[in-house]
């Protein structure tokens, strides 16, 4: 076998690149997680009802760090769907939230808030970055598995 | 990756979000940092207490109001967010009203020693204010 076929057909998941793709996708799901532990207290006696928003931040942080664990301990095709799931979610409610006043949903309390700054602004593009580098992730692992099938 | 259209798209993705982003730091809540500190504008001016009554409305996370009130005007918070807020001065003994959601009021006393008076909501960081006795 040469060098290059032994490349070819290492794990797609132990590649520098990848690995790089990897670190990129947890880092991005950390910020997001520092951001809404950070905001949580406030925001809970902000906006209480339901659930709270404040409860809300921490489910969201939390999923975030334990994914972005996921993502960096395995780096499979699982995981990288998992870090998209989080982060693409988390991205969809802050836009959301920011241009539309929804009322309250049953558990949900209404979290209109019309102003961007820049803790805001910082866990939004890191959610974005960490859906779309979570996206390159498992197309770069869904198309090494075809090839190793091949 | 190289060989990969889906990728390359994704990347290009990701480019144009960081350029957005730099639209994003904005809002008429935020107006940067702030003294933590009143300043006082005048040491020797007398307090003068007074039955001004003043009104700052609360809305889309930004305070409008006046600028400017007499020593110890009686001020009312008026909140047309839909979440609760606080109007707390920075140095957390000047004044502190908290007002609930959906239209609820407060009301405070302005400081009687002439000075600025920055102030900020206790529950989102980035919501601040000045309120200027004099």
């Amino acid at each position: 076998m040469s060098t290059r076929e032994a490349a070819r057909r290492k794990p797609t998941n132990r590649r520098p690149r990848d690995i790089l793709l990897r670190l990129l996708v947890a880092a991005a799901l950390v910020i997001d997680a520092v951001v809404h532990f950070d905001l949580a207290p406030g925001y809970q006696l902000g906006a209480p009802g339901g659930i709270g928003q404040g409860n809300l931040f921490r489910i969201e942080a939390a999923a975030a760090i334990l994914v972005g664990l996921y993502v960096l301990v395995r780096g499979s095709r699982p995981a990288y769907a998992a870090a998209l799931v989080v982060a693409g979610s988390a991205l969809i409610a802050v836009l959301l939230y920011r241009y539309v006043d929804i009322p309250a949903i049953g558990p949900i309390p209404s979290m209109y808030e019309p102003v961007w700054f820049f803790e805001k602004s910082l866990s939004a593009v890191a959610e974005g970055l960490g859906a779309v580098l979570a996206g390159v992730g498992y197309l770069r692992q869904r198309s090494s598995a075809r090839q190793r099938r091949r | 990756m190289r060989n990969n259209p889906k990728a390359m798209m994704a990347i290009v993705g990701a480019a144009a979000l960081i350029a957005l982003s730099g639209c994003g730091v904005s809002g008429n809540g935020y107006q940067g940092g702030s003294s933590s500190q009143p300043t006082a504008a005048s040491s020797t001016a007398p307090p003068s207490g007074t039955s001004q009554s003043l009104t700052i409305t609360i809305k889309d996370f930004g305070y409008q109001g006046p600028v400017s009130v007499s020593p110890g005007a009686k001020i009312t918070v008026k909140n047309e967010d839909t979440q609760a807020h606080t109007v707390t001065s920075d140095d957390g003994k000047a004044f502190d009203a908290a007002v609930d959601g959906g239209g609820g009021t407060a009301q405070f006393t302005a400081p009687t020693t002439p000075g600025s008076y920055p102030y900020h909501c206790a529950y989102h960081s980035n919501m601040h204010g000045t309120l200027v006795v004099k």
